[in-house]
């Protein structure tokens, strides 16, 4: 309002002052005719006796309060006209500062829906994991409800506490329209929602009697709601098949709750679980996990100080609590984790980098520029154009090039973050809800009106000695560009801190990328399947299931062999303890634990797993009365028997020795396999004959895995349609998904890094081409006294190169003190190792090489004569 | 631009102004043949340099406007002292008088010892 009403003052204004004027110059003419002068004759008269119509009102404007603010907004189209005359000019500004403004707006708007924006719940700063600590062996786990009931017994600090079964063990099956499918679940208890304080969308969460009376109801998550309900607000007359089960719907969870995980898609009480409540008792159990919230006032420090003493009081009063502690985590730290949250600030320092660069390139260019225009500033300044008038037309400019480049900048953002929740990585916890934040355009506001009040004084400065334009000599004499040097070395400095980040970035990622997973990964389709225990409630069903799947998939051109395991890609833990004969056992010596996965017959040669010693499992080992036997992976084998054949050997499950003697016995040892992701390093594995009801079907091909999906999908609904298999996947794809984010990471930095090259070499290249242009008589003088082309080209070479060889030394010497802030985040690749480091630097010097032969040699084409004949 | 015909000091063109306008409202041509006439054509302003001077009075709040039926009968923008501006006159005018008596003062000493 304010503004326009300024417009309408302005316009008045200038009416009046038109008026004003003109009554004076009309009396004028009048009293002249009458006096006998002819009318034209007198209007030259006044005209000349008044002394310029228009440099009067610019006079009489000039004495205008805030008269700088009319001004500016009359000077900005001025401005504009005059950057479009300038096209080179306005087109690299824009673009340089256009991509500057447009990455750092996308990856700020990035980092602050990740990272920065608080979670969706009630009052989230109050609220924690509490989980417990195996002390040995210094990791997570998973507590027991009775260990749960003394927390919140002794607990002060803590206004309550809640908690939902371990997330590793809820997948369940429900039925939906048409075909069954799995699902992560909450098994929660009845104070979830309540303690997290977030609404239902549709609907209710459930009661305290509900979940008392274990009444079979189910809460859905909004994208299960839509995809199966079509979001239909009658949902909650409807029933779901939750593991063969009806429950009743009583309420949809908005998008943003994603408690206990991101994947979990319904919610039902966990006191529907069969060992409920036999669970309250067992003090020696890890199924459950604990959030709570913080009494009001109450500092995150002092709850978990208050949880050790707790952990060290349960430590002396319950022999299995020996080994734990407790450890608490501010819930945000949980859903974001460390990795990603380093990441993300990582990323966003690398834009900030970016639009410095291009702000010093920018500036440079700008510079050159007020150069290049201070014999029109001078002629302008003769003319009479006040020194404020100069620089407000300057500054005008500056705010047109900004209006433009923030308009490219947001909308080049808006196309990223497009791009980026179409294509990006979605391991990224909240990337889905990235958006043009306007936080991150007022961020970006602040960084124009920073860089705008950089870049005037620049201008005025270099307008500062306009009157000494006109003197010619000035072009010849050597003018010291102290800024515009500093502005081009900081921008390879820069520049090269980049590529040192996305060199390593990328040796990271390339070694985690050429890791060997231990099977032919692009030839192995997995289908995980779960069988109903319904339909398959023994193991001669679940066998007559697998042989047919065998049979008929095996006669699918192109399929080469069936096995099935019980996870081939886990997001499971190590969870099963275990026992060695002859050596400690138990948690509390320290004893480590591992994944147990059943096999079928022959599964590692079906699979592609290398055999390192001893045999498969035999048809034998499964019949019933059979002695217990064990494969197990080189880490196990390294662990236990180091140096020695584990063929033979015997281990037990469970923390304790056999009571009756049955130990099982190692038959054979499998090379590591990295299932999980390439960059995470084998765990401890031990296989046992089993035909798993839950079990991911590995299908070996003998060429290209994915024109087979469908056939085998087809295959398998052939023989069992009640049987769930929603995905189906190759291994390839899966552990190439599964280094989305290092892949991303590396793009991200990669593309950042290749701008900043350019951009460091574009203004190098700037600054020598101007140079040249300024020495082009010097040049010619001395050609024409003898110098040969190759000592002109040296002489430009030579100082493009020892610019950016201080940059390189400056970029070089920041690199190595900030790597050390990459390194967790990079996959075994030391962060100071001189391979990447040279491979940055050779990347650099290269750009600078190129950007700074060229100028010189068109230094060298100076025509001796044309260039003296030009003054 | 003839010697005979003096440039204004600094300063001095808003004391003229004040001074004619506080004889009663004008507009700005009225006080422009005024400055002229009176002077007996010694003092020559630039008739347009008399718009900026009026508009930055006007501003200062030493003199106020109006746009009223001038003599000719066209619609013209009238000046006329603030009690503001007669205060500031009465000032510039005791200072003016101290200025040109102490420079009377040194012609003439000093005009006499030589």
């Amino acid at each position: 309002m304010g503004w326009l009403q300024n417009v309408w003052r302005r316009r008045s204004q200038e009416r009046e002052l038109d008026a004003e004027l003109q009554f004076h110059i009309d009396r004028q003419i009048d009293v002249l005719v009458q006096e006998g002068l002819s009318r034209d004759e007198a209007r030259r008269r006044v005209q000349l006796e008044f002394g310029g119509l228009e440099l009067t009102k610019d006079e009489c404007r000039d004495v205008r309060p805030l008269r700088w603010l009319d001004d500016l907004m009359r000077d900005v189209p001025l401005g504009l006209r005059g950057l479009a005359r300038e096209r080179l000019f306005a087109i690299s500004v824009t673009a340089i500062l256009g991509v500057g403004i447009g990455t750092s707006v996308t990856m700020f708007s990035v980092l602050n829906a990740v990272v920065l924006r608080p979670l969706p719940y009630a009052r989230p700063g109050e609220l924690a994991t509490i989980n417990t600590h195996l002390i040995v062996q210094n990791r997570w786990d998973g507590t027991s409800m009775a260990n749960l009931v003394d927390w919140r017994e002794q607990s002060k600090a803590f206004a309550s506490m809640t908690f939902h079964r371990r997330t590793s063990v809820t997948q369940v099956t429900f039925t939906g329209f048409d075909a069954p499918q799995r699902a992560q679940e909450g098994l929660v208890g009845p104070e979830f929602f309540d303690l997290l304080g977030t609404p239902a969308l549709v609907g209710r969460t459930f009661s305290r009697e509900e979940f008392d009376r274990k009444d079979r109801v189910v809460v859905l998550s909004e994208g299960l709601w839509r995809e199966q309900f079509g979001g239909s607000g009658s949902v909650l007359d409807l029933k779901l098949t939750v593991e063969g089960e009806e429950h009743l719907i009583i309420g949809v969870m908005p998008h943003a709750f994603q408690l206990p995980t991101r994947e979990t898609r319904l919610w039902r009480p966990l006191s529907l679980l069969p060992l409920w409540p036999g669970a309250l008792s067992v003090r020696d159990s890890d199924q459950f996990e604990v959030l709570g919230r913080l009494a009001p006032g109450v500092r995150f420090e002092e709850a978990a100080a208050e949880m050790q003493v707790i952990g060290a009081r349960l430590r002396q009063a319950h022999a299995v609590n020996a080994n734990v502690d407790i450890r608490l985590v501010p819930l945000v730290d949980h859903v974001i984790g460390e990795r990603t949250r380093r990441g993300m600030w990582l990323g966003f320092g690398a834009v900030v980098s970016l639009l410095a660069i291009a702000c010093a390139n920018v500036a440079g260019l700008l510079t050159a520029r007020a150069a290049r225009r201070r014999r029109e500033l001078a002629v302008r300044s003769a003319l009479g154009a006040g020194r404020a008038r100069l620089v407000r037309q300057l500054l005008a400019e500056c705010v047109g090039l900004w209006m433009v480049t923030s308009a490219v900048g947001v909308l080049l953002a808006h196309i990223l973050i497009r791009l980026l929740l179409a294509y990006g990585p979605r391991a990224l916890p909240r990337i889905d809800e990235v958006s043009l934040d306007p936080l991150a355009v007022a961020f970006l506001g602040g960084l124009v009106v920073v860089f705008a009040c950089g870049t005037v004084p620049a201008l005025a400065a270099a307008k500062a000695d306009a009157g000494a334009a006109f003197s010619t000599r000035d072009r010849s004499s050597l003018p010291r560009h102290r800024l515009q040097d500093f502005l081009v070395a900081a921008q390879v400095a820069g520049a090269l801190m980049l590529v040192v980040g996305a060199v390593l970035f990328a040796q990271s990622f390339l070694r985690a990328q050429s890791e060997d997973p231990g099977y032919p990964a692009e030839k192995l389709i997995i289908v995980p399947l779960d069988l109903p225990r319904q339909r398959y409630p023994g193991r001669p069903e679940v066998i007559a299931f697998f042989r047919e799947a065998r049979e008929r998939i095996g006669r699918l051109p192109g399929a080469v062999a069936v096995g099935g395991i019980t996870d081939f890609f886990i997001s499971r833990n190590a969870d099963q303890w275990v026992t060695v004969e002859g050596q400690p056992a138990g948690r509390d010596a320290g004893a480590p634990r591992l994944a147990v996965e059943g096999v079928t017959p022959g599964y590692f040669r079906d699979a592609g797993i290398d055999l390192v010693e001893g045999r498969e499992f035999e048809v034998r080992d499964y019949e019933d009365g059979a002695p217990d036997v064990y494969i197990v992976n080189e880490t196990l084998a390294r662990r236990f028997w180091p140096g020695q054949s584990a063929v033979g050997k015997r281990l037990v499950g469970g923390e304790r020795p056999p009571k009756d003697g049955r130990w099982a016995t190692v038959i054979g040892v499998v090379r590591d396999i990295r299932r999980e992701s390439l960059d995470v390093t084998p765990i401890m594995l031990g296989f046992i004959p089993a035909f798993p009801r839950t079990m991911d079907l590995t299908i070996r091909v003998a060429g290209d895995a994915a024109p087979l999906i469908a056939a085998v999908r087809s295959e398998l609904r052939a023989i069992d349609s009640a049987v769930p298999f929603t995905q189906m996947f190759t291994a390839n794809g899966r552990l190439a998904e599964r280094l989305d984010g290092r892949r991303f990471e590396t793009q991200v930095l990669g593309v950042f890094a290749g701008i900043a090259l350019l951009l460091a070499g574009a203004g190098l290249y700037a600054l020598l081409a101007y140079q040249v242009a300024l020495r082009t008589r010097e040049i010619g003088i001395r050609s024409a006294l003898g110098a040969s082309r190759e000592s002109i080209v040296r002489l430009f070479l030579a100082r493009g190169l020892r610019l950016a060889g201080i940059g390189a030394v400056l970029g070089l010497g920041s690199a190595i003190s900030a790597a050390r802030l990459l390194q967790s985040l990079l996959y075994e690749t030391p962060v100071i190792n001189w391979r990447g480091y040279a491979m940055a630097a050779a990347f650099m010097l290269l750009v600078a090489a190129l950007a700074t032969y060229l100028p010189a040699r068109r230094a060298a084409d100076v025509n001796a004569l044309t260039a003296l004949r030009s003054e | 631009m003839s010697p005979a015909k003096a440039d204004l000091p600094q300063g001095t063109l808003d004391l003229l102004i004040l001074t004619i306008v506080a004889n009663g409202p004008q507009h700005g041509y009225a006080i422009a043949q005024r400055l002229q006439r009176i002077s007996n054509d010694a003092i020559q302003v630039r008739q347009g340099s008399l718009y900026p001077a009026l508009h930055r009075l006007d501003n200062r709040g030493l003199l106020a406007t109006e746009w009223r039926q001038s003599e000719t009968g066209r619609d013209a923008k009238y000046y006329r002292l603030t009690k503001k501006g007669r205060a500031e006159l009465e000032r510039e005018r005791a200072r003016w008088r101290q200025f040109t008596r102490a420079i009377n003062v040194v012609l003439r000493t000093a005009g006499n010892e030589t």
